[in-house]
């Protein structure tokens, strides 16, 4: 793109702005009264990127500033929409303005009540005008019964496509066809095995998939989702049963398992894991299962090369460790552990690392999260575990239970011993380590922080001059789930 | 890595200095040196960018750089340093921006433009879109110096058009 003369020139820069970052209502203190009107000879393409980054309400506002401004907007290639405090009529009008023949992306924050008609006309003109992105978020579960109109589903453009809802249960009345989609991210949809067959089938290209809160489906088979690399599944516990992960093709999966069993059938490509349960009720176990499909899922990870495990699913292979059942030999090289420092976990962090011999780097950031409580974990040991006496109470017992953990973890009042003898523990464990870090949320006070480096040197002349890294961390807790926003 | 360094000519010929890997921060530039359209001896003129501006997209170009090496650097990079990191690149961009005069901050993000260099691009727009959003109409003309060459009755016609937008 040529500049103009307009810019070649130096002197008269008289114009200055204000803080970018300053965000309130009031004008900036630096402005000129009298200076150059610069923006306003700048490219239509530019002026275009500019408006790209703001709302679209307030990118319309743009259109009274002077006559040169009357249509920039209308070009604009980004749009955004939140309509709940809107006419949907108007927001249709204003669309029948817009000029640009393409657009890159469409999001509309809406709600379904009393405007589907009007929704329907917002994703068609999303759709004409081949939006690579689209992203549709109903923020209101009134609306049950809507359903998605045919040309949603045949579409050659969009590359990413996002959509969140309270209760839509999404069914392709016809043959699905999402030929350039890479990107499809579910949140809160209702989705039969035929319907999630059916998008699959129609959305060859698929590189990355997320199912959040996503119900209803009993079987997820991606195995003709050739280029499929990365799943991110977040389970509610209304789901109607146990769930089957035939994914063949996956590097990486990231799974947040709700109480109810996912057996994963076939993730061979694996190189890449995160793992780690919600609920903190044990009381309804009843059967042995459990601590056998915790195990199970660990031997479908031959080839997880970086796994990452939280609190709560560490608590289950600990009860699995109780039980005798026995471990998989792991080909893991670098173990990330998201848990606080309790004796609920111990058992199971042992046989992770006895049975990952190939382990270089370990990394232990002392999240505050939600675990399972041990009145629960005993209770389950006293029914399933053959020997009723071995309970970790007299074993681990100098570790906290989670409770003493959460209040050690916000009152900065642990000792620095404790935290040094869990690191010794893990070190005792490991044969090959290289590397070992401990991200330290809470737990001590400066002074036992000092403590406890110095504790880290000797720990390392004592286990081969393994490298420890010993860092406060500012992030408290580790949030239930991810929504990637575009 | 290699400290390979290129000569950038501005459109009034001054000669600037700049690490392989800072340059190819631009797309058009990273496209020169793939189909080695860079005579080691000679600087790549660069028609449509002044020697002040040029001045500015390497200093973004360089500090960016450093930032991808420490990255590199540092595997066992957490959360919350990436976060530190990204606070410190955020201030040093905020004050970046903050340094310069609107009409340098218009030509640098023709600049990046022609360059293609996205991130810098990323940078000066949201800057100016942050003095628009947020704003009335009358801060914004204020701000950019825009005069408003409309009559009131044409003004009114317009706000009626999209009202739901003024509102």
């Amino acid at each position: 793109m040529a500049m103009t003369h307009h810019f070649q020139q130096q002197d008269g820069v008289t114009a200055a702005i204000a803080n970018p970052s300053h965000h309130s209502d009031s004008p900036p203190q630096n402005m000129n009264i009298d200076g150059e009107d610069f923006i306003s000879s700048l490219p239509e393409a530019i002026l275009h990127l500019i408006l790209s980054y703001i709302p679209t309400k307030a990118a319309i506002k743009t259109s009274v500033l002077s006559k040169r401004w009357r249509y920039v907007w209308s070009g604009t290639p980004c749009l955004f929409f939140e309509t709940h405090r809107f006419y949907p009529n108007s927001i249709s009008k204003t669309l029948s303005f817009f000029s640009a023949p393409t657009i890159t992306s469409f999001h509309l924050r809406s709600s379904l009540h009393n405007r589907i008609d009007s929704v329907n006309s917002w994703i068609e003109f999303a759709i004409s005008h081949h939006s690579k992105n689209l992203s549709l978020e109903f923020r209101d579960n009134r609306v049950r019964n809507y359903k998605f109109p045919d040309f949603f589903f045949t579409n050659s453009s969009v590359n990413q496509l996002l959509l969140s809802s309270g209760s839509i249960i999404l069914i392709p009345k016809c043959k699905v066809s999402w030929t350039s989609l890479k990107e499809l991210s579910l949140s809160f949809c209702i989705l039969s095995d035929e319907s999630l067959r059916q998008i699959l089938s129609g959305s060859p290209l698929l590189e990355s998939l997320e199912l959040l809160y996503c119900s209803d489906f009993r079987r997820l088979d991606l195995s003709q989702s050739r280029r499929l690399r990365k799943l991110d599944m977040d389970r509610s516990d209304w789901f109607l049963g146990p769930t089957f992960i035939v994914a063949p093709h996956i590097h990486s999966l990231r799974l947040r398992q709700s109480r109810l069993q996912c057996t994963l059938v076939d993730v061979s490509s694996l190189t890449e894991a995160d793992l780690n349960v919600y609920f903190s009720n044990l009381g309804d176990y009843k059967t042995n299962f459990l601590q056998r499909s915790v195990v199970k899922m660990l031997e479908k990870f031959q080839n997880v090369e970086k796994l990452t495990i939280g609190g709560t699913f560490l608590q289950m292979l600990s009860l699995a460790a109780l039980c005798n059942v026995s471990f998989p030999k792991l080909k893991v090289k670098d173990l990330t552990l998201q848990t606080m420092i309790i004796r609920s976990v111990i058992p199971g962090i042992i046989q992770l690392l006895q049975k990952s011999p190939g382990l270089r780097k370990l990394t232990v950031h002392t999240v505050k999260c939600s675990s399972i409580a041990e009145v629960y974990l005993n209770d389950y040991l006293c029914l399933h575990s053959s020997e009723k006496r071995q309970c970790w109470r007299s074993k681990d017992a100098f570790f906290p239970s989670s409770l003493e953990a959460v209040s050690m973890l916000v009152g900065n009042h642990a000792e620095a011993n404790l935290v040094a003898l869990f690191m010794e523990l893990l070190l005792k464990n490991t044969s090959n380590l290289d590397t070992m870090v401990v991200l330290l949320v809470g737990y001590l006070d400066a002074s036992s922080f000092e403590e406890l480096l110095a504790m880290a040197k000797e720990l390392s002349h004592k286990y081969n001059n393994v490298n420890i890294v010993i860092k406060p961390s500012k992030v408290k807790n580790v949030p239930n789930s991810t929504f990637s926003q575009w | 890595m290699s400290s390979n360094m290129i000569m950038l000519k501005s459109s009034d010929g001054a000669s600037f200095e700049i690490e392989e890997a800072a340059a190819r921060k631009s797309k058009i530039i990273a496209n020169m040196i793939e189909v080695e359209c860079v005579d080691e001896d000679k600087a790549i003129p660069l028609q449509n960018v002044t020697g002040n501006i040029l001045a500015l997209v390497i200093e973004y170009c360089n500090k960016h750089i450093v930032d991808d090496d420490d990255d590199v650097a540092t595997e066992e990079a957490s959360e919350e340093e990436e976060e530190a990191k990204k606070k410190k690149v955020d201030d040093w961009e905020a004050e970046f921006m903050n340094s310069m005069s609107l009409e340098t901050m218009f030509e640098l993000l023709l600049a990046a433009n022609y360059l293609n260099i996205k991130s810098l691009i990323d940078l000066v727009c949201q800057t100016i879109a942050n003095n628009i959003k947020d704003k009335t109409p009358e801060e914004v003309r204020k701000i950019f110096s825009i005069e408003n060459d409309f009559t009131p009755e044409e003004e009114e016609e317009i706000r009626k058009e999209n009202a739901w937008a003024f509102g």
